[in-house]
């Protein structure tokens, strides 16, 4: 496919032509209260072409791979750069280079989810739901599994002729118990890049299920704080969610030019010293967000956007990175093969300190401890709100008492800079979930446990 | 007959031999056209031919699904056994079964034979149109990123239970987000989606012009306060809550797993009775017309909430059998996926009075042009932040607020409901279907700020 494609752009009358092969098998099965929910084999596959032409670009893809049917279709990404290109205002000379990836890019599979059959990943998910309902105070459950595998080609007229073979896996649980007609969630996920024994490597699936049992059983007993700015430790799913959600997507150069709050800000002090944030597509290559190329042929390298408390990079494709003089990195993402790629985050963190976990929170005379990342909302001007799953409350260095219906909220550099004190721990926790900006995207985040000051919400103040 | 229909019909008799008690082929295909908008200018010009079929097979009462993007034979027959073979490990369910045949209305009004004609270079000048919208009224907003799409889609249903229907449609939709900026003062985002079946209803530089109109006269907001107010929600701030607060939990499955507040409420008011909805897939004023679901079944229009009065749930076959009824025609989704359940047309049935009269009869509230936040699904608690806010106060426009959070229950909001507006908007929603809503005034409010 790769040589196919190669010929096929070298005669377009594009400044910059992109091919791209994609093929999705993916599989997903999700089980609540012993019925099947859904389930379902999809297969995806399909030409991505994208065409530059005198600074704007065409896109075309199709699903069928002759020779005829890609002519086709480039000749129609020619014609939509074309016409764009009228339109354009400002012109642009050409796109960033960037370290072009040559060669073969596999994901470290440890015992591909292919060696399993759709009955045993069925009976899986089956005796874990299954497993959940049977608990005390547990009145529904629910069990999903999920599975891409990925085989991409790409090539382009600035030199990258690469391959990538992929596979990520997803396994969530979910218990729920009641209080009075509120619904009380237990949850507990885990993504990886990488096989079945990669996935259930750190917690096999009964595991996952106790502990999103135990969660919806002690949430019973919780209480809900009432609202404050106070003192929060974070635990790393939480940093990750700040981390991408709050600061990723304001430094994603296409926000960065439309005027996100780090616009013009490069080299301004940003967060607390203590704070290095960092994106990196090879950071580990079980992360959820494991992607060592991009999908304009660009190999994945380290950005350091914050360092050391000061903003240093954004986040660039190759054409952002020619508007704003930066390099690309490796963030360019399409999700199926008729998306074409725009800017993205792959693993977002923030590097640990030296602090050891418990240290945070002794130091705390009141105060929470946020663990559990539920759904929430962020702005371009970093505002955010999420919800949180479970908040201790600290009492003179001690974790203490349970609360539930917990929100944290504000501006996600101000929390940034609030930072005082970074632990030595790290983990990526957000292998689970995807990131949605027009297209999907599976992403990672994570880092270190952390002390920082926020707005704390509850949903009924003060009960 | 025609290609799709018997494409489907060879699928379906293919399933059956390799052993599939009763089979179900969904087809679509879809030519779009597109112009995406980013930072003021024009961005990319897109054209795709999409192709989906979907098969769902049962086999002795146990669903196996799977789905391919080619009506290419050879790309489909090994999903065919695919589905076979996760239906076989699946788990037994009575109440799944493939829908026989009704009659099916069809409805006219959402194919424009003009489509077929439209190019990228039509696509292009409403990208254009856009931008000139939003830049005429106020140079200070930046059109951050929109969208222009054109499809035209066929989609078809044949089943062995001799279900065979076919339709095809033009949609041509919309969306913008961006935000004022003054020197320094940079805005909220400001969002907006819109849609039409016909050509000579698109109105691209009304949705840029209101854009610009929504986000330059958020500038100067003010820090918010903390009180119990009203709230008049703006029509755009609707769709989202509506759609996780109500719409949602309309949801039969929902409902029969104990996952909606509107479990056992049928015949019982749930809402003030100034609220009254219906859901019609037949009024071409909505986004969500169609004259047969995702399961090939008739979608006669419903009461849902009769002067606060709940009617009905949105079910599908599945569901229906479950609870010993027909389906109401609401299964919904394209053909990667299983039948799942959504709203045709959300309609609400506006109120007598005018905007500006909402606005005058409120002592001290909040004008919400748009919510960004959550609503539980489950408990309808609902927190999130008011974007492109306005205080009211002794019945006037005073200013906009920043950092202005609410908090409630959208249940007992709904309960509060103090007057609707005259004028409705139409609006796709982004999980499929469309809405039509009027401004909703709701008292007693909490609204918070740091």
């Amino acid at each position: 496919m790769k040589d196919k494609l190669s010929k096929l752009i070298e005669k377009s009358v594009g400044d910059y032509v992109e091919a791209r092969f994609h093929e999705r098998d993916e599989k997903f099965i999700e089980v609540s209260n012993g019925e099947v929910e859904d389930v379902r084999s999809k297969l995806l596959s399909g030409v991505g072409l994208r065409v530059l032409k005198n600074g704007a670009w065409g896109f075309s893809s199709t699903s069928k791979t002759d020779k005829k049917s890609l002519k086709t279709a480039l000749k129609e990404a020619e014609k939509s750069a074309k016409i764009s290109s009228e339109a354009k205002k400002e012109s642009m000379e050409g796109l960033k280079e960037g370290n072009i990836a040559e060669g073969r890019y596999e994901a470290a599979v440890n015992d591909s989810a292919k060696n399993y059959s759709m009955e045993e990943k069925m009976n899986m998910v089956k005796d874990t739901e299954k497993m959940v309902r049977k608990e005390d105070e547990i009145r529904s459950g629910k069990c999903r599994w999920h599975e891409i595998h990925d085989e991409k080609s790409i090539v382009n007229s600035y030199g990258s002729e690469v391959e990538l073979s992929d596979e990520k896996l997803e396994f969530y649980v979910l218990a729920y118990s009641l209080d009075n007609g509120e619904r009380i969630s237990g949850v507990e996920s885990t993504g990886v890049t990488g096989g079945w024994k990669d996935l259930f490597e750190e917690e096999s699936p009964e595991k996952m299920g106790s502990k999103a049992v135990k969660t919806a059983q002690d949430l019973l007993d919780a209480k809900t704080p009432k609202g404050e700015r106070t003192t929060v430790v974070l635990n790393p799913e939480m940093v990750g969610l700040i981390s991408h959600e709050a600061i990723g997507h304001t430094v994603e150069a296409d926000f960065v030019l439309s005027g996100s709050i780090t616009k013009g800000k490069i080299d301004e002090k940003v967060a607390s010293d203590k704070v290095t944030l960092v994106d990196d597509g090879k950071a580990d290559p079980h992360a959820g967000g494991w992607l060592p190329i991009d999908d304009e042929g660009i190999e994945a390298k380290r950005t350091e956007i914050i360092k050391n408390g000061i903003l240093k990079n954004y986040l660039c494709d190759r054409e952002t990175a020619e508007i704003l003089n930066m390099k690309p990195m490796g963030n360019a993402r399409a999700y199926e093969y008729s998306d074409e790629p725009i800017v993205r985050m792959s693993n977002t963190f923030i590097e640990p300190g030296d602090y050891s976990p418990e240290e945070l929170i002794e130091e705390i005379d009141e105060g929470y401890y946020l663990e559990g990342a539920q759904g929430g909302q962020a702005d371009a001007n970093a505002e955010f709100m999420f919800g949180v799953e479970k908040a201790y409350k600290i009492e003179n260095g001690e974790k203490k008492d349970l609360f539930r219906g917990v929100s944290i909220s504000g501006s996600g550099f101000e929390v940034l800079k609030s930072i005082d004190a970074v632990a030595e721990d790290f983990r990526f926790d957000m292998g689970s979930g995807f990131c949605g900006k027009r297209q999907m995207a599976k992403v990672d985040g994570g880092g270190p446990h952390l002390r920082c000051e926020a707005i704390i919400g509850g949903k009924q103040e003060g009960k | 007959m025609s290609e799709i229909l018997s494409l489907g019909n060879t699928l379906v008799k293919r399933a059956k031999e390799k052993g599939a008690d009763e089979a179900e082929i969904y087809m679509e295909n879809e030519k779009i056209k597109e112009v995406l908008v980013e930072n003021d200018q024009i961005k990319m010009g897109k054209s795709q031919v999409k192709e989906g079929v979907g098969i769902r097979v049962l086999i002795d009462d146990k669903i196996g699904f799977a789905a391919v993007n080619s009506f290419d034979k050879d790309s489909i027959l090994p999903k065919i056994d695919e589905a076979i073979s996760i239906a076989r490990s699946s788990i037994k369910d009575e109440n799944n079964l493939i829908p026989s045949p009704k009659k099916i209305e069809k409805i006219s009004g959402i194919y424009d034979e003009e489509a077929k004609n439209f190019d990228i270079s039509d696509a292009l000048d409403h990208g254009k149109n856009m931008l000139k919208g939003a830049k005429d009224y106020d140079d200070r907003f930046q059109f951050s990123s929109g969208t222009f799409t054109s499809e035209i889609t066929n989609r078809a249903i044949v089943n062995s239970k001799g279900i065979e229907e076919e339709e095809k449609f033009s949609k041509f939709t919309y969306d913008g987000l961006g935000m004022a900026v003054d020197g320094y003062e940079v805005s909220s985002f400001d969002v907006k989606r819109d849609g039409v079946y016909h050509i000579d209803e698109i109105d691209t530089e009304g949705l840029g012009r209101e854009l610009a109109k929504n986000t330059v006269n958020s500038l100067g907001a003010k820090k918010g306060e903390k009180f119990v107010g009203t709230a008049l929600f703006a029509t755009d701030s609707l769709p989202i809550i509506l759609y996780m607060g109500m719409i949602r939990p309309l949801n039969a499955n929902r409902v029969q797993k104990g996952q909606s507040k509107f479990e056992g409420k049928v015949g019982e008011k749930i809402t003030s009775s100034r609220l009254t909805v219906r859901d019609d897939s037949t009024t071409n004023e909505g986004l969500g017309c169609r004259s047969f679901d995702r399961e090939g079944q008739p979608t006669p229009p419903i009461d849902v909430i009769k002067e606060g009065e709940l009617k009905n749930y949105y079910h599908n076959s599945y569901t229906a059998k479950k609870a010993g009824k027909v389906s109401t025609g609401h299964a919904s989704g394209d053909a990667s996926e299983m039948p799942g359940i959504g709203p045709t047309n959300f309609v609400i049935e506006p109120g007598k009075k005018t905007v500006e009269r909402l606005i005058e009869e409120i002592e001290k509230g909040i004008l919400i042009n748009r919510f960004s936040g959550n609503v539980d699904p489950v408990s309808g608690d609902l927190s999130g932040v008011v974007k492109g806010g306005h205080l009211i106060e002794n019945g006037e426009k005073k200013y906009p607020v920043r950092e202005t959070m609410i908090s409630g229950n959208i249940y007992e909001m709904l309960n509060k409901i103090s007057g609707l507006s005259k004028k409705v908007i139409s609006r796709p929603l982004f999980f499929g279907g469309g809405i039509i809503t009027p401004y909703i005034r709701i008292e007693d409010l909490s609204f918070t700020s740091e």
